[in-house]
């Protein structure tokens, strides 16, 4: 910035700094010094006794100082520093009583050597190697997480597991219950949508009634599954990673472990089960709600409630009725794992939770959409339909 | 007493909810005091310290600033009271996304028109009074708690408060930075004239500091004594205080 852009500073501190007699640089500190003010750059000094190297002495006088605040002795703690560098000494006899001592309460503890970032040459290769070692970082903390999580289930499925039966009472109201309003809301509008976007063009052939067919295969194959996914991604995976992000962050996983609890049992398991039970009962749900959402749409054409549930009846086998709630119980593990993954790895400070709910939510829904590919091939190959 | 007091609490009631915490506390602290609220576990002084820095509505009661209003007070009114606050939390309450002189500076750049390298030279004079210089670029995540502590201290000094409002600024030091946190308080009130509230239980401390204490009694839920502390150790009628005073586990009263 220009000198004569920064803002005018009405009063304040001022530091004259005159060569005297005797190797001794006389510092002449005046006005009213506050906080509120600013302070002189100490840099001046410095200079002054770069400029002569034959001072030993740097001597202050005080004597025009009006008032003063806790800028004096920043200041003068500043200077010190500057004539530490230079080999020179500081007199501070001549300075008022309280400033001598500010200054000396902030000179009361060793100083510790600034702890400098070094600069380094950043090359292409270095970014290369700090990549390369972060990511297998990561990776390593992730197979260390998998693992734990197979052993925990291991000890679930031997019934040695840990963990608080309320807790699990408690994430099955959490995530199953209270996600039916948002559920609903969705699964209608993607019913509502499907129906409209397939209405259009059926039509044109006089084939309403198969709008049927469209809304109720997309709903229980692919779409309520899917869209309940996302939403609980949203809305409990990344509830799973906070919760989980700041217990860690407060030290409260680490005792646990101490306690000799499995964390990972004892905190992802209940979540765990609760998400795999709830996630299926969801999807059913907003089968059922997508198919209603399409109702509203064909029944407006001249199609009655009997006639679109009749279609449904007969466009969806059982293989069809299945995929979707196969895949939900996958899907709940995925996301709740995701969760309990991102949050029970995270760092300890705020930004790191706040980053371990947004890696919650990115896992979870890449794991779903990648899982939900998989189950594609994998039905195809079986031809289970 | 003819000047106002620099706080006044007048009848002061806290509650949570309908369950009252301390009930008719009324005290004074004059300019450049070091004022002490102290007490057992939970008897509610962290709660008390939290309704002077406006935290919290008080049930009943007033708390005045040089005779201002601070209850009642317009959200204007108590934006420029709380600006002449410096309050260091039991916690720390340090930003982690911020360096140690980050969290210094945050109010200074907030709050003054220093420019970046004056707001620098204040963030590193008030870390080194704790005895921090040279943790400038730490984050708070990096140092022990009893530097979290101190860094918390130097924030809560950043803009030379007329007030400081202290919660267990000695809880996690070790017993030199204990005594140096002492001096320091001490060098505060008498160099720039700053009055210090200060909770804590830490008797070494108490002596050492107070001017003034109020004594919060857990059983009859109100203040149990007012006083200088060691005035209060040996001459107080209400064996609570002389039983917490005295350190010791009995109430065994000549």
């Amino acid at each position: 910035m220009l000198p004569f852009l920064r803002q005018p500073k009405v009063s304040g501190g001022f530091a004259e700094i005159q060569p005297a007699a005797s190797g001794r640089l006389v510092v002449r500190l005046s006005g009213e010094w506050s906080v509120r003010s600013g302070l002189p750059d100490a840099a001046a000094l410095g200079a002054a006794l770069e400029a002569s190297p034959e001072v030993r002495r740097v001597v202050f006088d005080a004597t025009a100082v009006t008032r003063f605040d806790s800028a004096l002795p920043a200041y003068l703690l500043r200077c010190s520093e500057f004539a530490r560098e230079r080999g020179a000494e500081m007199e501070t006899a001549t300075l008022p009583e309280g400033v001598k001592r500010l200054l000396a309460l902030s000179l009361a503890r060793p100083v510790r050597e600034r702890a400098v970032h070094e600069e380094e040459v950043i090359t292409f290769l270095h970014h290369a190697g700090e990549w390369g070692i972060q990511s297998a970082r990561s990776w390593r903390k992730a197979l260390d997480f998998i693992g734990e999580s197979v052993l925990a289930l291991v000890a679930l499925a031997t019934g040695r597991a840990r963990f608080r039966r309320s807790e699990l009472t408690y994430f099955i109201q959490n995530c199953g219950a209270d996600a039916l309003p948002i559920v609903t809301l969705i699964a209608f509008l993607t019913g509502l949508i499907m129906a409209y976007v397939g209405a259009v063009q059926l039509s044109q052939f006089g084939a309403t009634m198969y709008v049927a067919n469209l809304v109720g295969l997309a709903m229980v194959r692919e779409m309520g599954v899917l869209m309940t996914g996302i939403i609980l991604c949203g809305r409990t995976g990344t509830a799973f990673a906070a919760q989980l992000g700041s217990m860690n962050a407060s030290e409260e996983i680490a005792a646990l472990r101490v306690l000799g609890i499995n964390p990972v049992e004892y905190l992802m398991l209940p979540r765990l089960i609760a998400l795999t039970l709830m996630m299926p009962l969801l999807t059913l749900y907003a089968n059922f709600i997508g198919m209603i959402g399409g109702l509203v749409v064909v029944s407006a054409m001249d199609v009655t409630v009997q006639q679109y549930f009749l279609q449904l009846v007969k466009a969806i086998n059982m293989a069809n009725f299945c995929s979707g709630l196969i895949k939900s119980v996958f899907f709940g593990a995925l996301i709740a794992w995701a969760g309990c993954f991102r949050g029970m790895t995270s760092g300890r400070s705020s930004l790191d939770v706040g980053n371990a709910a947004t890696g919650a939510a990115v896992l979870g829904i890449t794991l779903i959409i990648v899982a939900d590919a998989l189950f594609a091939v994998i039905f195809n190959v079986i031809g289970y339909f | 007493m003819d000047t106002p007091a620099h706080i006044q609490v007048d009848g002061l009631t806290m509650a949570y909810g309908g369950e009252v915490v301390m009930r008719d506390l009324s005290f004074r602290v004059s300019r450049g005091e070091v004022f002490v609220i102290m007490g057992g576990s939970g008897c509610g002084k962290s709660t008390l310290l939290r309704h002077l820095i406006g935290l919290q509505r008080p049930a009943s009661g007033s708390i005045r600033y040089l005779g201002e209003d601070f209850t009642g007070a317009d959200e204007d009114a108590r934006e420029a009271m709380l600006r002449r606050f410096g309050v260091m939390y039991q916690g720390g309450a340090l930003w982690t996304s911020m360096t140690l002189a980050e969290n210094v500076a945050l109010p200074l750049l907030e709050y003054t028109s220093l420019d970046e390298r004056e707001v620098a030279d204040m963030a590193r004079y008030k870390l080194s009074l704790v005895g921090l210089s040279g943790f400038e670029d730490y984050y708070p995540t990096e140092i022990s708690g009893g530097m979290v502590k101190r860094a918390s201290l130097a924030r809560a000094m950043a803009l030379d408060p007329e007030i400081l409002f202290l919660d267990e600024p000695g809880a996690g030091l070790d017993p030199v930075s204990s005594r140096l946190l002492d001096d320091l308080i001490l060098e505060l009130r008498d160099s720039l004239g700053t009055t210090v509230v200060m909770v804590t239980h830490e008797l070494a401390s108490i002596f050492a500091v107070a001017d003034n204490a109020v004594f919060l009694d857990t059983v009859t839920r109100t203040q149990g004594a007012l006083g200088k502390p060691t005035l209060l150790r040996d001459t107080s009628t209400n064996p609570q205080v002389r039983r917490f005073l005295n350190r010791s586990a009995h109430t065994t009263l000549a």
